[in-house]
């Protein structure tokens, strides 16, 4: 009951806000984009799509929302109501994976893409845009303003970006295996190429493992920044 | 007013100096510059590798990348200015001498002064492509504009910073109007005409071929650009805040 | 209902405590006031009071509950309205006490009732961007009374009304108290401390320097006299009396029958001058 109050809250928010409409405008831009690419770029250009804005959206806009809250004091008063941190935690990451969820599905049928492995995609998607989410919390626990969240996050978000040089073919380690980034490039990319399932397997797993550890920073740095700031 | 000029910029120069935005705003423009400078050892790498020749869009990366920091530099001081929509500076500031429109004439000025400063540095800087000295300030100018216009867009619609940062996302779409006049080799790529950054690019390629059809290009860009900022003024100064 | 034994708090970076030791009891159903000038505590004692600050010393129970071992049900029964309003200015009136009372497992009050309560029937769709200061500090009261809590902290609940919803809030404060609440304010306002609490502590500088009921310490600090101004001639003069003999005093009765009077006040202290008096600080 707590939980689903949150998510729909959170989802009113991001609908009042405008993320709704946004997306949509943007699922249309990204169809036409598609669209008009010769076949062999449509495949490698959708996972730059998702892995630039869709699936990390979370990312982007967590920021501002959890300073938008601490600057109206909501913050303060939701957790003066039984409402748990790990709850509140879970909305944000929901309500977000719904609309990149949302987003992702419009824009492939949109383009109407074939797709093979959809599970394995889907799995990618979902704990990648909360991974990001949870990411993005980390940063904004001490943010200031929202100039000051993206330069705090963006040093990071660039740093673990790197496998995208892997993916657009111009630099590659097997280091970049260490990186949540790798897997989410994997998982994405698994709808027009082909892996091999330890690849997947791996990229599953340890996607998972990031979504904990991810999970368990952003609880410490809010239970120690915004809940109970001393 | 020159008191309020002066207030107005030391809060600034503070605002941007404690929180090292200025860091963000000069990172990136820094990154594109070096990218830029390593385009020719980028070429070469691509040519061995994939056997493709990344030269042919040369000016498509210049025109493209040097536009970013106009895009940077209007999000950076719309947000500030949602900033300070929330401080309740700006409706101070409209019952000082400066007004609504003082106000904004100088937030507007910064961000056109850096965006065109750096893509005169990126173009010439870097002496990727030859493009006429004649020309280029006055596409700097319609560059200038894009960074004005993506600052009011955001403050004359956004209520507040988290739907600041959604409309930003539909910022970048202002920009596409060059990908597709680069890339689209066919006359539909004129459907991106009402786009200001159409008239960049395409100012771009008729510079760069010498013909004198860019002198058309900045005649219209430089039109539609002012246009588009007179509509959005118009909203700013229609809000109730 | 609250018990505080020898609360200490060091804000991390500070040297000095920020509390130095504060013990207070608050009896079930009392009103209860903390008053100091700011920067005193106040705000500090409150918020451990919360269960929002958390590394204090001492021992703190509240609602029966050590707050060193709080989860977060503890909220269940507890109301708080901050100082400054805490509401989605995007959501109208009505969305936000909606949303606010759905965490909650226990039984909740109709929040239009509430709305109705501190008059704004009107209101409850109108977003709350649209409010006036007044109304938000309204209807954040509205939303600490949606689960009716056994116990509320109210920080400055009248700050920025009017005098109108000022009146109008004391009186459901004074409701909450006929209906068995625990409520304890948090104040700078010697009027609102006076008409409302049964008991006020004052702290400075970390600590309680007294508890009593406002009028007791009106009583025990103020004059027995009575001041009378008069008239004689164009002249306004002043003259006090001992009360305990003022009715075999000659020069009074003159008074009263000679001159024209103009005001006569029994010289019991105000709240504020206790304050002065005790704490040797100003409120402001």
């Amino acid at each position: 009951m707590r939980l689903t109050t949150a998510i729909s809250q959170d989802m009113r928010f991001q609908f009042r806000h405008g993320f709704y409409y946004v997306y949509a405008i943007l699922s249309v831009m990204y169809i036409v984009v598609l669209r008009f690419l010769p076949d062999e770029m449509v495949h490698s250009a959708l996972t730059l799509i998702l892995f630039t804005d869709i699936c990390t959206l979370g990312f982007f806009f967590i920021g501002a929302i959890i300073l938008l809250e601490r600057g109206q004091n909501i913050t303060e008063s939701l957790f003066v109501t039984p409402l748990r941190l790990s709850e509140y935690l879970l909305s944000k990451s929901i309500s977000f994976l719904i609309l990149s969820t949302l987003s992702a599905l419009i824009v492939l049928v949109g383009a109407a893409i074939p797709v093979q492995n959809f599970l394995w995609f889907i799995w990618g998607l979902i704990l990648s845009s909360v991974i990001y989410t949870l990411f993005g919390i980390v940063f904004a626990t001490k943010a200031k303003h929202v100039n000051d969240y993206f330069v705090r996050a963006l040093g990071m978000g660039l740093f673990i970006s790197l496998p995208l040089l892997g993916h657009l073919g111009l630099f590659d380690t097997p280091l970049f295996y260490l990186f949540p980034t790798k897997s989410t490039l994997i998982l994405l990319d698994v709808i027009g190429n082909a892996y091999s399932l330890t690849a997947k397997l791996y990229a599953a797993i340890s996607l998972l493992l990031w979504t904990l550890v991810f999970a368990y920073l952003a609880y410490y740095r809010f239970e120690k920044h915004v809940r109970h700031p001393a | 007013m020159k008191k309020v000029i002066a207030t107005l910029a030391r809060g600034d120069l503070k605002n941007i100096l404690r929180d090292s935005t200025l860091v963000m705003a000069v990172f990136g423009p820094i990154a594109i510059l070096l990218l830029l400078y390593l385009f020719p050892l980028l070429e070469v790498l691509i040519l061995e590798r994939f056997d493709f020749d990344l030269s042919q869009y040369r000016l498509f990366a210049l025109g493209f990348l040097s536009l970013i920091p106009s895009m940077l530099f209007g999000m950076i001081f719309g947000f500030l200015m949602l900033d300070e929509r929330d401080e309740d500076i700006i409706s101070f500031i409209s019952i000082t001498p400066l007004k609504k429109t003082g106000y904004l004439t100088y937030k507007l000025q910064m961000p056109m002064l850096f965006s065109a400063g750096f893509f005169l540095l990126l173009l010439h800087g870097t002496g990727l492509v030859e493009l006429h000295l004649i020309h280029t300030p006055f596409i700097a100018v319609m560059v200038a504009l894009e960074a004005a216009i993506g600052a009011l867009f955001l403050v004359s619609y956004a209520d507040n910073k988290v739907e600041g940062l959604a409309f930003s996302k539909l910022l970048g779409i202002m920009y596409l109007a060059v990908p597709v006049v680069f890339l689209w080799h066919s006359p539909w790529h004129w459907i991106t005409a009402w786009m200001p950054s159409f008239w960049i690019a395409k100012a771009f390629i008729h510079s760069n071929e010498n013909s004198s059809l860019v002198w058309m290009d900045i005649g219209l860009g430089l039109v539609l650009h002012f246009a588009v900022l007179t509509f959005f003024l118009r909203a700013f100064l229609k809000r109730p805040k | 209902m609250i018990k505080v034994n020898d609360l200490k708090f060091t804000y991390p970076g500070n040297d000095q405590l920020t509390l130095t030791g504060l013990s207070f009891e608050v009896e079930e159903g009392e009103v209860f006031g903390f008053l100091g000038p700011s920067g005193a505590g106040k705000s500090t004692t409150q918020k451990i009071l919360i269960g929002i600050l958390k590394n204090f010393q001492g021992d703190v129970s509240v609602n029966n509950q050590n707050l060193k071992s709080l989860n977060s049900d503890f909220y269940e029964h507890i109301g708080v309205a901050f100082e400054t309003p805490n509401l989605y200015s995007k959501f109208t009136a009505l969305e936000n006490l909606n949303f606010f009372s759905n965490f909650y497992a226990g039984t909740t009050r109709d929040p239009r009732e509430l709305l109705a309560a501190v008059g704004l029937e009107q209101d409850g769709n109108t977003r709350v961007s649209d409010f006036s200061k007044g109304m938000k500090v309204r209807l954040n009261f509205c939303r600490s009374l949606l689960h009716d809590p056994r116990l509320i902290f109210l920080d400055e609940p009248t700050a920025g009304l009017d005098p109108v919803n000022l009146r109008k809030m004391e009186s459901l404060i004074l409701a909450e108290k006929a209906r068995g609440k625990t409520v304890c304010i948090t104040t700078h306002d010697m009027h609102v401390a006076d008409t409302l609490c049964d008991r006020v502590a004052f702290i400075v500088d970390g600590h309680v320097s007294l508890i009593d009921a406002p009028r007791e310490l009106k009583l025990q600090h103020g004059e027995r006299n009575l001041e009378v101004e008069y008239r004689e001639g164009e002249a306004l003069k002043k003259d006090a009396f001992s009360m305990d003999e003022v009715g075999g005093d000659a020069r009074f009765q003159e008074i009263l029958r000679q001159h024209y009077i103009e005001t006569i006040h029994s010289r019991e202290a105000s709240l504020e001058d206790v304050f002065v008096k005790t704490t040797g600080r100003n409120l402001a």
